[in-house]
């Protein structure tokens, strides 16, 4: 039964005035007990609406769906307009049900009297991000990718570790550089659909509306430049990613977890919605640029997260290696469109959105981990544990299944997107397979040695002697991030289904691009 | 007579003011202050009335009414009852809070709205000093510190300076086409090109050192450190807005044949002023001074605006000059209110750990940065926006990204006083003693929402000030 709402502002408004109630609430210490519960609520209630959408949508098209559509600025040519697609709806349900647990997991691991500000502060973070994947319209994502930022600034300077300020810092003057090149070229974009393709003024901002330009190859490669530095900082590729590690050091646990997991992606799936469909002649033309990039990223960020002596130093470094595959999977694809028989290579789209999906699982799995250590023992680095299973047996097979998830072991959900992609990258070149799997080998080296070092052994000093295991809540959290980590791992096929129509859309779209056009 | 009421009634009031407070027995009677905000809102009721639907010139082409202007006039009345309201206590306390700073406001205030109305070079110049003298006494009004008096000296000599390049610029001009007005000067078929544009420099250079373009630039900081902060909260609003106005009957009377020699101006300027503004800005540790460097940067927008508008229109520029005076007048107010007898909370220091200390005003101070900053969903984002369109439509994308560029470095030091009030642990943990009256505190509060209102849903005002260039 189709119930005609404006669901997708649903899910983007309902939990950022929640999060301003709250922090109106936060003053009532007479209610205390009740209002600690609030969040968690809203958390909850969120979730229908997009079961609502997860029930509702159709499968195996590429359309967008649930559109919602008002005139914003129309002097600008800005609308208001949403609506969601395969890759859109997976990420929105990641977004969702990664807050939700941030916010069980602030049950114990945040002091009592700013929980609700630090709730309030991930739901209307929350929403934005919501916001970011649901717009249609450039300069309302621009908007929401931009607005993001401001309760994460907040969030790691009043609540991280020490070096907060430096960190936080650190995080926002990189994303605002890179973001102001994706507006020029969202502006210059615009000014070519008006003028040049004589587009109506009123949608010209619009994200379809800006696919498939007549722009020359120099255009093309500006523009690709200016797009890919802003979505390069955020994923973050190598060289630009050296904001991640002191940011998820610094952040708080709930941020890390929100960073990893859903910020990283909006890198991703900004190549996915701007840069493949709007510039495929200059994504060709890069494309081995940013798959040499990516390999970069795999193999010398798996060689230096070996050598951390810092837990979430470690696990910040290893996503920036996981990621590299998203890159890798997305451009792979992208040249064997445009070069070869083009019927399978939606496996490295399917591959890269799945590997965003299964690295936002598991490298928060693996950052509520530390945090589990760090409220109890209020130490990061490896040296300080020893033993652990000794004390927590729970939280040790917990850790050990995230661990081996994070190597990318069969049957768990970081196995399917990494093998999609090195399937594909055989398509390409034996060498940039080998990289690729490298992978395999030097995750395994630096997740289970870390693993090893902090968990198994003998007890290393009185304070792991003294580690109570997993609180009610903690356990709730592992246990659904678990239990997502295998489900998906095992069964992937529901994900595959939802992006069928997106990815072939975007296929064909890459693949009309370049008929006409010298094969190189 | 009707389509200059407003003038002669704001000229009449300014002149009672300063009568009621010269013989009132109390010099810090409250009546003057009462009575200004009267004028004003009179004034603006005034003001409303008489829109004109067309431009009309009047007086023998000297003086111009149309939609631009009296939409100009009534955002100087409401910044101007801002002003009032806000530092009422300030200004009781700093004992300035009498006739003569009324009086000598409302005489500014009639001095620019003579300069938005000039459609010749006389009622400009006429204007402009008008507009500056009572500022400069309004500085020293009350002589309780040296820097008073430093301050007030460097902007008379600094200003003084503009008006005399201005008048040379405007006898150049004379000379070359025989006219001092607008239209006039536009329309001489047989102009002596030499004499006019070295005249149209003089004019432009006279103008740009009003707004504190780098490089006259010089005066700004001091002046705005110098002053007390009431007085800054005057400099850095209404005059801007005022200057603005004069800049766009210029360039789009007098000029607007001349748009290339103008044109590359307003370029360098804007690029110099745009990098240099924020560059400096990162140094300074007193707020008012930070605020006058952020001012230069945004000035520099305002002129990129400018040299766009021959190709985009003047839209965007206004936009962008209406939001910075009241981004402006907001921090001011917020400065304002933290201040205290002997106490000018004038550091960015000043406002460590105030999240802690208010947390309400903490908030309305964040939105206020990173509406500065141009970060959305603020308006001042919206602001930036459109003037980046309109360079880039005109085919300046480079010139897009530099400005860009240099708004990043500016957003590292607005984003310090953030850091300051919510990530640095307070000084001492009293709370705030508020220096403003229950209306201001409402206010500053809506006034502040209204920076994030407008910034979720800006059409509204994109729309009206598209309505004022009809």
């Amino acid at each position: 039964m189709k119930i005609s709402l404006p669901w997708l502002s649903i899910i983007i408004w309902l939990p950022i005035i929640a999060g301003i109630l709250l922090l109106f609430l936060q003053k009532m210490k007479a209610i205390a007990n009740i209002t600690r519960f609030l969040p968690l609520i809203t958390a909850i209630v969120t979730l229908l609406p997009i079961y609502y959408v997860l029930q509702n949508f159709t499968l195996g098209t590429g359309n967008m769906q649930f559109t919602e559509l008002h005139n914003w600025l129309p002097t600008l040519g800005i609308q208001y307009a949403l609506g969601v697609d395969g890759f859109a709806i997976l990420l929105v349900a990641l977004t969702v049900f990664m807050t939700l647990l941030v916010v069980i997991a602030g049950f114990n691991q945040v002091k009592k009297d700013i929980y609700l500000q630090y709730c309030a502060n991930f739901l209307i973070m929350q929403g934005l991000m919501c916001g970011v994947f649901l717009a249609l319209d450039a300069i309302l994502f621009y908007v929401f990718f931009e607005a993001m930022m401001i309760p994460m600034f907040l969030l790691i300077g009043l609540w991280g570790s020490a070096n907060r300020i430096y960190a936080t810092f650190k995080f926002i003057l990189y994303t605002l550089f890179g973001s102001l090149f994706l507006l020029v070229a969202l502006l210059y974009l615009n000014h070519v659909a008006v003028h040049v393709a004589g587009l109506s003024q009123l949608e010209s901002f619009r994200i379809a509306n800006l696919q498939g330009l007549p722009l020359e190859l120099t255009a093309q490669k500006w523009l690709f430049a200016a797009m890919l530095l802003a979505f390069a900082i955020k994923i973050p590729m190598w060289p630009v990613h050296t904001w991640l590690p002191d940011a998820h050091v610094e952040a708080p646990t709930g941020g890390s977890m929100i960073l990893a997991a859903i910020m990283l992606k909006m890198g991703g799936y900004g190549i996915l919605r701007f840069l493949l469909p709007m510039l495929p002649a200059a994504c060709d033309f890069y494309a081995n640029f940013v798959i040499a990039l990516s390999l970069v990223a795999i193999v010398y960020i798996g060689l230096v997260s070996i050598v951390q002596k810092d837990l979430k130093k470690l696990i910040a470094y290893s996503s920036i290696a996981h990621m590299g595959f998203v890159t890798l999977g997305l451009f792979l694809t992208c040249k064997i469109v445009i070069h070869s028989d083009y019927k399978n290579s939606a496996l490295g789209i399917d591959g890269a959105v799945l590997q965003m999906l299964s690295h936002g699982f598991i490298s928060a799995a693996l950052f509520f981990c530390v945090g589990i250590l760090y409220v109890r023992l209020h130490t990061r680095q490896i040296s300080d544990y020893g033993g652990v299973v000794n004390t927590m047996p729970i939280f040790a097979s917990f850790l050990m299944l995230f661990a081996l998830a994070n190597v990318g072991m069969p049957g768990t959900f970081g196995f399917v997107g990494e093998f999609f992609i090195i399937l594909l990258s055989f398509k390409i070149s034996f060498w940039v397979a080998l990289l690729a799997g490298l992978s395999l080998i030097l995750g395994v080296a630096y997740t289970l040695w870390m693993y090893k070092r902090v968990v198994f052994g003998t007890v290393a000093n009185d304070a792991v002697a003294g580690l109570q295991d997993l609180a009610i809540n903690e356990k709730i959290v592992c246990m659904l991030l678990a239990g997502a980590i295998l489900l998906f791992g095992i069964w992937p096929n529901p994900l595959l289904n939802i992006l069928r129509g997106s990815s072939q859309q975007l296929i064909s779209q890459l693949h009309k691009s370049t008929v006409g056009q010298v094969k190189l | 007579m009707i389509a200059i009421a407003p003038e002669i009634f704001v000229g009449s009031m300014a002149c009672i003011v300063l009568l009621v407070g010269a013989f009132s027995k109390n010099q810090y009677n409250p009546i003057t202050y009462i009575l200004s905000l009267l004028t004003l809102s009179i004034a603006l009721m005034l003001t409303f009335a008489t829109m004109p639907i067309t431009a009309n010139t009047l007086y023998a082409n000297s003086f111009i009414v149309d939609r631009f202007a009296h939409s100009f006039k009534i955002i100087l009345y409401l910044l101007l009852v801002g002003i009032f309201v806000y530092s009422r206590n300030y200004t009781y306390e700093r004992k300035f809070f009498q006739g003569e700073f009324f009086a000598l406001s409302l005489f500014s205030l009639l001095g620019m709205m003579v300069l938005i109305s000039s459609a010749n070079f006389l009622t400009l110049y006429l204007g402009l000093e008008l507009f500056v003298l009572p500022i400069y006494a309004m500085i020293v009004l009350v002589k309780e510190q040296s820097k008073y008096i430093e301050a007030a000296i460097k902007y008379f000599i600094i200003g003084s300076l503009g008006s005399g390049l201005l008048l040379y610029g405007i006898s150049l001009i004379y000379g070359g086409v025989g006219t001092i007005s607008f239209a006039a000067i536009a329309n001489t078929t047989t102009p002596n090109l030499l004499l006019l544009q070295l005249g149209m420099i003089f004019v432009v250079v006279g103008i740009t050192l009003e707004f504190g373009a780098v490089p006259f630039h010089m005066w700004l900081p001091d002046v705005y450190e110098g002053s007390p902060t009431t007085v800054t909260m005057i400099i850095s609003t209404i005059p801007k807005l005022a200057v603005f106005a004069a800049a766009y009957r210029l360039l789009t009377l007098a000029f607007v044949n001349l748009n290339s020699s103008w044109q590359e101006i307003f370029l360098v300027l804007a690029i110099i002023s745009v990098f240099l503004g924020n560059f400096m800005a990162i140094a300074q540790t007193n707020i008012k001074r930070m605020l006058a460097y952020s001012t230069i940067s945004h000035i520099a927008f305002i002129l990129l605006a400018m040299f766009v508008a021959p190709t985009a229109g003047f839209q965007p520029a206004i936009f962008y000059t209406i939001v910075y005076a009241f981004m402006a007048l907001a921090a001011f107010a917020v400065i304002i209110y933290m201040t205290n007898v002997g106490f000018e909370a004038d550091l960015i220091s000043d406002f460590r750990g105030l999240n802690q200390r208010a947390p309400w005003l903490a908030f309305i101070m964040l939105l206020i940065m990173f509406s500065l900053a141009g970060v959305p969903p603020l308006v001042g984002f919206y602001a930036k926006l459109q003037v980046l369109q309109a360079v880039v439509n005109s085919g300046y994308s480079w010139l897009a990204v530099l400005a860009l560029l240099a708004s990043v470095i500016g957003a590292f030091y607005y984003l310090r006083v953030v850091r300051e009030m919510y990530f640095v642990a307070p000084q001492q943990n009293s709370t705030i003693d508020a220096n403003m009256s229950v209306v201001g505190k409402i206010l500053l509060s809506g006034h502040g929402l209204a920076l994030l209102i407008f910034g979720i849903y800006p059409a509204m005002m994109v729309y009206w000030c598209l309505t004022m260039l009809q």
